[in-house]
């Protein structure tokens, strides 16, 4: 039973990480690599190439900034929102609790 | 409770209101009134919005095409919602007790969680790749010689499948995490009075395990509904769609309308009555979130 509990996590590690390794391993591939006839799982020849076409021409620095940007606004002013609510809902009692509740629980879909 | 507390909870509350109003009823409203409206290249360009009552909805429910999408979206996120708890409960009930490397493997596990929607699909869409991609590439050295350069998204049942994968791979993590958490509050007791009966690894997970956790399952099928409903990027990224219209469902239909189209009264339309399916989920959850918490 603990053997069958071992292998059935392992082929969920190898499902769940494969495309990773893929993605992983595909970024590090020459095009001849990428797109040979016969299949490479390991790069032969690996190259730092594609990462600097994704730094230069596509733009990948102002991006990632733009993400960065975004991801600490979004935090801030989603806690700067949230935290009164939550200290309302919980600390008081008054009239429309439950349903402001229901709506905050609602609309985040 | 009394006025003065009231009024200190809606100050509170207020930033939060604030916010749903301002991004989410008002552009809800929006959509709602502009479902009305004929409204398509030429108004976009500037002729006035002509205002067509429920004409938009007619034509919607007049449409075989509509409801071959909508029955296509529910048949569709149901395979996903059944296939991503099978996959996760069984890689929890695998997870659950300790054995060497269970920590290293259950970060592994929850890998596909942190991967964006956008990046799975286009990973999956190399992987499903019928010249360049390693799955067909291993079948036929299985020898499955049918799977050498087979096409994924030639065939919308295949295509459908292969989108169900994807959705499974990046959301079954939540449901093992979940499950690995809920596992963790069942009492003790019950267990070592089964210990104490000489249960077998089995029962115990069939007559224990699994039915304590009845409510959790409820939540689980609720929430991933309610997400496989409104699938998009991963459909969008594999198939768009294709072939033809044969893996159209509502989110994707809509957006098709609205942008690809111009039609963007009808896309509206549709986007209402997908919220209006989605809203029977939502509901169910509310209930079952509040009965837990409260």
């Amino acid at each position: 039973m603990k053997a069958a509990r071992i292998c059935v996590a392992l082929i969920a590690a190898v499902f769940a990480g494969f495309p990773y390794l893929w993605m992983v391993s595909s970024a590090f591939k020459p095009d001849a690599e990428l797109f040979a006839h016969h299949l490479v799982v390991w790069p032969r020849h690996p190259t730092w190439a594609h990462f600097g076409s994704a730094l230069g021409s596509a733009g990948l620095g102002t991006a990632f900034a733009n993400s960065l940007i975004v991801g600490f606004a979004t935090t801030i002013v989603t806690l700067a929102v949230a935290a009164p609510a939550a200290y309302a809902l919980v600390r008081y009692r008054f009239a429309g609790r439950s349903f402001f509740a229901g709506t905050i629980l609602a609309v985040q879909f | 409770m009394n006025g003065r507390e009231t009024r200190t909870a809606l100050a509170f509350l207020a930033p939060s209101l604030c916010v749903i109003v301002v991004l989410l009823a008002y552009p809800l409203a929006r959509t709602l009134v502009l479902s009305l409206y004929r409204y398509n290249l030429a108004q976009v360009l500037g002729k006035p919005a002509r205002f067509v009552g429920l004409e938009n909805y007619r034509d919607l429910a007049t449409s075989p095409f509509f409801w071959h999408v909508v029955l296509a979206t529910l048949a569709f996120a149901g395979t996903c919602v059944v296939g991503t708890l099978a996959v996760g409960t069984i890689v929890a009930l695998a997870l659950e007790d300790a054995f060497p490397g269970r920590s290293a493997l259950r970060v592994v596990v929850a890998l596909p969680w942190a991967m964006p929607a956008v990046a799975a699909s286009i990973v999956w869409k190399w992987l499903f790749d019928d010249q360049h991609g390693p799955l067909d590439a291993f079948l036929s050295a299985l020898g499955l010689h049918a799977f050498a350069g087979f096409s994924w998204t030639a065939n919308a049942l295949v295509a459908f499948a292969a989108v169900a994968v994807i959705v499974a791979w990046q959301t079954f993590p939540f449901v093992t995490i979940t499950l690995l958490a809920g596992f963790a509050t069942l009492p003790r007791s019950v267990y070592e009075a089964a210990a104490v009966d000489g249960i077998s690894d089995w029962r115990r997970t069939c007559a224990i395990t699994l039915p304590m956790l009845g409510p959790l399952f409820l939540t689980l099928i609720v929430l991933l509904m309610i997400w496989d409903v409104k699938v998009f990027t991963q459909m969008y990224v594999m198939t768009g769609g294709g072939p033809g219209r044969g893996t159209y469902v509502l989110g994707l239909y809509a957006w098709r309308e609205g942008f690809a189209s111009v039609h963007l009264g009808v896309a509206a339309a549709i986007a209402a009555a997908m919220s209006a399916l989605l809203a029977i989920f939502v509901g169910a959850y509310v209930r079952l979130a509040r009965g837990s918490t409260a």
